[in-house]
């Protein structure tokens, strides 16, 4: 079988398929104010850092080890063309490498996923893990946690023409669908017990069985949402407010490391100063249509 | 490490047994279908028609190289855009099932080489029919020879039920219990570990029925 011939089918197959593709990603990321914005972050004295054995350590190895995601809209996602990482978590790890060695871009990222964030911890094979990763008891019991940076709360998203589901009251007896890894299947069990819940490996998954209507709606994160509507297709539509517990986001750390302090230290100083505002309207307020923006949640 | 286990067991043996029992069914449902149609495939490419005869291989190429992943995702999202929905656990048996008849005529094919052309002029001067031919005496000896290549398959084919944990299927084989455990309970390498040790066990006890099934049915030249 000649191998073109197959390549040519296989390419041909996919435009098919791929021409289908509306609700797509939403509006994208300012790069140039984002890579201004961490150029500009405060940088940390001699004497503070020599305070802290955890960011000594960063500041002699002369690199910041991220354990991070690439492919999460509005957090953290990786902008092909220029190879460099942008979003809100993004904007969190390269300050804080700013913080500590004067310069953003000197991170070595490891790619996480939600079965590995504790142990590359554990292991010692990254310093701290940024990745819209959830406070939870049983997470605690295996690494620390600062922060929280940001809280999250979930919101509905449905087809435009859906008239029966007004918000997650509604959600009885439909199939729903939510991002495997994410707090939304627990959410769900919580708010919506009688739906059918399918947990979709990526965003864009989910996205696309809504549209083909696989599932009836989409639980995630509210101000993913958000930015999906941001481009205004206009096929789909929020169904009620953002509901549930706030979910908070926290940096992993190795358990009992001392960088807790200093990285809880880092964004008392970031949130002072307004570089965390200007950090959320670049990420999400901006891509989102929403001005308001939000109090930082507070710091233990 | 093996506190964690234990505790991990305590806790969720029950749920590791149904995942257990979900990848074996899997397994079944895609090896059965898959060894059928891939000799029905194999028996096919025997006859001298070019047309069948190039559709074939050109099913059999497109199987045997497309990973198996991509084959799923291909399947579940964007069938879909050409008005083709497929379930979930059907659209992984499916998957499982076009590679495993690729796997398969493929290995049938080389068994069938082994079968000397002697035999076939024989069986053609006792005025056998073509098809007569094929399934009384090139597929009974070209299926006795490829017993160890197929247990391979069997257990390839096993561990790529795997690729399931990749769709929001309803029940959740082994790999995709391991994801949930993992994100749920913080409880990553220990499940990993004993997810493993099912899989190793599973492939054992294939190997074992594999290799009996061998000794038993081959033929010695």
């Amino acid at each position: 079988m000649p191998i073109k011939t197959v390549l040519k089918s296989a390419v041909a197959a996919l435009a098919i398929a791929g021409s289908g593709s509306l609700f797509a990603q939403g509006a994208p990321i300012d790069a140039a104010a984002f890579d201004a914005l961490v150029a500009k972050g405060p940088v940390a004295s001699a004497e503070t850092i020599a305070a802290s054995p955890w960011a000594s350590k960063i500041k002699q190895a002369g690199t910041l080890r991220l354990g991070g995601t690439q492919t999460s809209n509005l957090f953290s996602l990786l902008n092909e063309k220029d190879g460099k990482i942008r979003g809100f978590d993004a904007g969190i790890s390269q300050l804080l490498a700013r913080y500590i060695l004067g310069d953003g871009a000197k991170i070595q990222f490891t790619q996480v996923n939600s079965s590995t964030r504790e142990q590359v911890l554990i292991n010692d094979q990254v310093d701290m893990v940024v990745a819209t990763y959830s406070i939870t008891p049983a997470r605690a019991e295996k690494i620390s946690f600062a922060g929280p940076y940001y809280t999250s709360q979930a919101g509905v998203l449905v087809k435009a023409n859906n008239k029966t589901i007004q918000s997650y009251n509604d959600l009885a007896g439909k199939k729903v669908a939510t991002q495997a890894g994410s707090t939304g299947p627990a959410i769900l069990a919580q708010f919506a017990p009688k739906s059918t819940v399918q947990e979709f490996q990526t965003h864009q998954e989910a996205l696309d069985s809504l549209r083909q209507g696989r599932v009836d709606a989409y639980v995630t994160d509210y101000t993913l949402l958000l930015n999906t509507l941001s481009l205004g297709t206009g096929d789909a539509k929020l169904a009620g407010a953002p509901f549930g517990a706030q979910d908070p986001y926290g940096i992993g750390l190795r358990k009992g490391s001392d960088g807790v302090a200093f990285v809880n230290a880092f964004l008392k100083k970031i949130e002072a100063d307004g570089t965390w505002a200007r950090l959320w309207t670049i990420s999400i307020g901006q891509r989102t249509g929403s001005t308001a923006i939000p109090t930082p949640p507070a710091l233990p | 490490m093996g506190d964690n286990i234990s505790r991990l067991l305590a806790d969720h043996g029950p749920a590791f047994w149904q995942a257990l029992l979900l990848t074996w069914k899997l397994t079944a449902l895609s090896f059965v279908p898959g060894v059928v149609l891939g000799a029905a495939v194999a028996a096919l490419r025997l006859f001298p028609l070019p047309p069948l005869r190039g559709f074939l291989t050109f099913y059999v190429e497109v199987f045997r190289n497309i990973p198996s992943v991509a084959l799923l995702i291909f399947i579940v999202f964007a069938l879909p855009d050409l008005e083709f929905v497929i379930d979930y656990e059907p659209s992984v048996v499916l998957t499982l099932i076009l590679v495993c008849s690729a796997f398969t005529a493929d290995y049938l094919r080389s068994g069938i080489n082994t079968i000397p052309s002697g035999q076939i002029e024989a069986a053609l001067s006792l005025g056998m029919r073509p098809v007569r031919i094929i399934y009384s005496v090139v597929l009974p000896q070209a299926l006795r020879s490829v017993v160890q290549p197929m247990t391979s398959l069997l257990i390839a084919l096993m561990l790529s039920t795997s690729l399931a944990s990749q769709v929001p299927m309803p029940g959740r084989e082994l790999t995709a219990l391991v994801s949930k455990l993992a994100n749920d309970s913080a409880a990553g390498m220990a499940a990993f570990a004993v997810a493993a040790a099912m899989y190793v066990a599973t492939g054992l006890l294939i190997a074992w029925a594999g290799a009996a099934l061998d000794k038993k049915v081959r033929i010695l030249r």
